[in-house]
This record gives structure tokens, sequence and C-alpha cells, in this order.
């Protein structure tokens, strides 16, 4: 072989080399799911089971909002109303618990039960997953009657919202009672709401993103990280 | 070539004039949006509390801000209020609230203030006497809050609290104590009389709430006087170690590692202060701008941060702090 077709060959053989061991661009994942465990403990937790991913974890809805309005990731794993309302992002997984991706909400209040057709005039405290605006549709959706919402950053603000009388009862999904049950001993009723239920949390990806390995590595996330997102397992 | 852009009828409008009309447009849209104030003093975390507000705000008002200086005046609040003309006032500090009261009593009664949201003020329930149309949110973090958040956190009962107060807290206790009652928590309370010296009563206190009243846990209030650093040493650090009892604290250094003092320090979230804040300022408006009931909210949200030695000491699970918000370093 001449010298001229040996350096044609080791170029090419570099220009093959190069393209095919360079890194994959990472894949961003921005994660808001209020829980009782900081989003820094789940944002570790997710990093260390979900290699070649960036994952940022939001303990606020504003801050996940604004994230999303100035440099949207590829996925958003979230309540899945939230995901919903992002149209650009289609449902890839479905979280389900006890084989059930809905989960049923439920109003908690101190002493006695809510009549749920008689609370147009109460103030319910909720966790703001969804805005001002958005907090009022998901609520419509769930309740009879709209009452006036006191929103929460984070979920244990809901118990000092009852206790220092700022909410008449807090509306909640039901899988969080025993949260509150063994956090307060105030003597907390749950009143059962008819037809009030929606989804757990769902990954969306944006416009069929790229999404490397982020849905072989959700489906093998620890117990404990699958807990804190609220979930058994994944659809 | 003339530029421009032509009208229905054929006649062409140069682009001057349409520019105009854009700039006309678009100012309209600003001063039709309605105004608030804030008046507040400097620093990072006023400038947290007025994110936790701005970003629940959006567009819907546009928000002005006035930092007090030594040398700021009630006039000088004055003639900002008569440019700006906002609807609501957001104090943010007792000097803030002080400069405001010296703005609006001169007026007297006759003319009604504009409403006023006072909030990160000591006391702000007893700053707020007399003014009309204000509400406000505490500063001060509800012992019942703090009590039952370091109980799930130790996973232990907590059914006694001690705390040492001087007289100006008494009423905040009191009203705690209420409230800590229907958590199942006795407060148990020794007031530092005036005239006393802090040291003795300070001593004396920590007996009896530990041996006599045999308290599970101490909290211990922001006090500038009775948290003298020279009184932390002589006094709270060897009898508070020796007691072996968790305590409650407000400031982040005094759970750090290296004083060993507190086991827990709760801090107000000022983001989430500001998110409460911002709620409140939609009620008023909603209530067409009045403020029928002066309302003092406490603050909903809390800041955890625990002392790693202590953590240890009484053997927290793993689990529970992942509640926390941070370990002192």
């Amino acid at each position: 072989m001449n010298l001229r077709k040996w350096s044609r060959l080791v170029v090419w053989s570099m220009l093959l080399a190069s393209v095919t061991s360079a890194p994959l661009p990472a894949v961003n994942l921005c994660v808001f799911y209020p829980s009782a465990s900081r989003p820094q403990v789940i944002q570790k937790k997710l990093v260390d089971q979900c290699p070649g991913v960036d994952i940022t974890v939001f303990g606020r809805f504003k801050d996940f909002e604004t994230m999303l309005a100035q440099t949207p990731p590829e996925a958003i794993l979230a309540n899945t109303f939230l995901v919903k309302s992002y149209p650009e992002f289609s449902i890839k997984l479905d979280g389900s618990r006890g084989g059930k991706s809905d989960e049923p909400y439920v109003l908690l209040s101190i002493d006695q039960g809510m009549d749920p057709g008689a609370i147009g005039d109460k103030n319910i405290a909720v966790v703001d997953i969804l805005g001002r605006k958005g907090m009022d549709s998901f609520v419509q959706q769930l309740l009879p009657a709209v009452p006036k919402l006191k929103r929460v950053t984070k979920i244990e603000d809901l118990l000092p919202s009852l206790t220092f009388n700022m909410a008449q009862g807090m509306l909640i999904p039901q899988s969080l009672v025993p949260y509150f049950k063994e956090t307060s001993q105030l003597k907390l009723v749950m009143t059962v709401l008819p037809n009030a239920k929606t989804g757990i949390v769902a990954l969306g990806i944006r416009n069929n993103a790229e999404l490397g390995n982020l849905v072989t590595a959700l489906k093998k996330l620890d117990t404990e990280t699958k807990q804190m997102l609220g979930v058994d397992e994944w659809k | 070539m003339e530029v421009g852009m032509r009208m229905p009828h054929g006649s062409r409008l140069p682009l001057k004039w349409w520019v105009l009309v854009f700039v006309c447009l678009a100012t309209s849209q600003v001063f039709a949006q309605e105004r608030l104030l804030i008046v507040r003093n400097a620093g990072k975390s006023f400038e947290e509390v007025i994110k936790g507000m701005v970003d629940e705000f959006g567009s819907e008002f546009v928000v002005e801000d006035l930092v007090i200086q030594k040398e700021t005046k009630s006039a000088d609040i004055a003639s900002r209020v008569d440019a700006l003309k906002p609807r609501l006032i957001v104090l943010m500090d007792n000097a803030a609230i002080r400069l405001y009261r010296g703005l609006i009593e001169p007026l007297g009664d006759s003319v009604q203030p504009i409403p006023s949201v006072s909030l990160m003020c000591i006391q702000v329930g007893r700053e707020l006497r007399g003014l009309r149309n204000a509400a406000g949110i505490a500063y001060e973090i509800p012992i019942a809050t703090s009590a039952v958040s370091l109980r799930s956190i130790l996973d232990t009962p907590l059914r006694k609290v001690g705390v040492i107060h001087r007289p100006f807290m008494a009423e905040f206790v009191k009203e705690n104590a209420g409230y800590c009652k229907r958590e199942k928590i006795e407060l148990v309370a020794f007031e530092v009389s005036e005239g006393v010296r802090h040291e003795k009563a300070i001593r004396e206190g920590l007996k009896k709430l530990v041996k006599e009243d045999k308290v599970d846990a101490l909290w211990i209030p922001n006090d500038n006087i009775l948290l003298k650093p020279a009184i932390i040493q002589s006094v709270w650090l060897p009898l508070v170690r020796s007691s072996k009892l968790p305590v409650i604290v407000g400031v982040e250094v005094l759970v750090s590692p290296q004083l060993n003092f507190g086991t827990f320090a709760v801090l107000p979230d000022h983001v989430a202060l500001g998110a409460q804040a911002a709620e409140m300022i939609f009620d008023v408006k909603s209530n067409e701008w009045t403020i029928d009931a002066k309302g003092i909210d406490p603050p909903l949200s809390i800041y955890k941060i625990i002392n790693p030695l202590h953590a240890k000491q009484f053997k927290i699970p793993e689990g529970h702090l992942r509640t926390v918000d941070k370990v002192a370093k």
C-alpha cells in the first residue's frame, strides 16, 4: 500500500473512531412530585440510578414551570394531570400503585368529616402542583363545589393550615392520609369523595425525544425511590 | 420611497405613526396593571420573600420596591405612594411599619389607608395595633409547628417541651401552648422576670424544667439578650449538654457541630413565605382591596436544619433525615 492510501486509511479510521466513541448527549429530565422527602434527596437517588441522565428535582411548582419555559427538557416526571397540561409532552410511562394508575382524592379535616356538596364557602388547603389557575381547574374535577383554595408549597405545610384554622380541610391523595395520621395527634377525619380520582405520576417525553436508557433505568428504580415518587411500578 | 403601511381605504400611513400607536397601546397596558409597593430593608432574606411573591403574581401586578436606608423618612414613602398610586403596600420589617405609621397617623381616622400586608417583623401583631386596613404574617415560627416536626424526626413521644422566656414573649408562649395542647404536647414555660440576673434565672429555669418538670425537649426562642454569646458559653451550653435533651432553636449557627448546642433549627422558608403573602394579597384584591378583620397568620412553611452530632446521639433513623432540608456542617 503506498503512502497516500495509507494516510487516507488512517484518517478515515480516526474519523470513524471519533464518531463511534463520542458520548451521547445527556438526556435532561425535570422532576416535580411533592413528597415528604426533600427534593435534593430524591434527586440524589435518581441520579445514582439513572446514569447518562441529567436530572433536576424541583420542590416548587413555579421553579418547575420556569425551567420548562426557559430550557425545556427532553422528559418530565410529574403528577399525571400536570404532565397532560403540557401538550408538547406525551406520556411514555404511567406510574401505578397496587396495580392502579389512578388514585382517589379525599378531604381530611379535624374532629369531623366534611360535606363535599357544602364546601363552597370553606377554605380548603391544597399543595400547589399547577399554579393558581391550574389548581382551580384541577379541583373542579374532584369536587362538586369549588371551595376557596389555600395553596401551600409543601405537603407538610397542609397540617399547620388546619392546626391554625386557616383552612377547614385539606384535599389530598388518599395515600397521604397515613402520613398525616402518623405525624399529628389531632383527630383527623377522612371524607371519601365520590369519583374523585386522577393519575399518580407519569413520565412525559417531548416531541418523541431520544431518551437513551432513561425508561429502562426508571423501571429498575429501587423500592425506596419508587415509594418517594408514590408508585410501586411503571406501565 | 415612502415607508409605511396601507390603510383599508388605500392611503398609506407613515410607519412612525404606527410605532406611536403601538407604544401608546403598550404603555396603556402597563398603566392598566395594578401596582403594589414594597417597602423593605436590604438583604438576601427580603429578596427571597419578594421572589416568592413575584413568582405568584406573574403579570397580574406591577411591583415597585423601595429599599429603606438609615436616612429614609415617612415623607419618602409618601412621595413614592403619590407617584405610583399602589393598590396595596407590602411592609417588610418593623422599620417599614414604623415609617408607614408616620405617614398614616397624621391623616386621622377620616382617611382610609391603602391596604397593607406586613411580613418579616418581630411581633407583627403588636406592631399593627391601631393600624387600619392592615394584615400580616408572623415571622416567629409557632412552637407547635417546630415541636411536631421534631417529634416526627425523632420518632419518640414528645409530651412536654420546656421554654425559658422573657416577659415580652408571654403572650406568644400562651397562645402557642393552646396549639401545642391540640397536638398533645404540654408547653412548660419558665418566665425570666425583669431585673433578675439572666444567668442565674436561666440556671434556675433549666433546673426546674429538666429535673422537676421532666420535659422531653427544650425550645430556645430567638432572644438576643438571653442568647448573648457569654451566656451561651457559661450557662446554656454546659447545662443543655448535661440534660441530654433535644433542643429546638431558631438560628442555623446554634446547630453547627462546632458549637454543638441545638439539635434542630427551624427557620422560616422565605420563598414560601412570599408565596403565602401573595395568596393573602390575592384575597385582599378579591375583597375589593379591603381588609375587614386584621388577621395575623402564622408562617406555614419552615426550613429545617439538623445537627449531625445530635442526629447520631438521638439515633434519628436515616429515613427521617430525608425530610430535613439541611444537615449542618
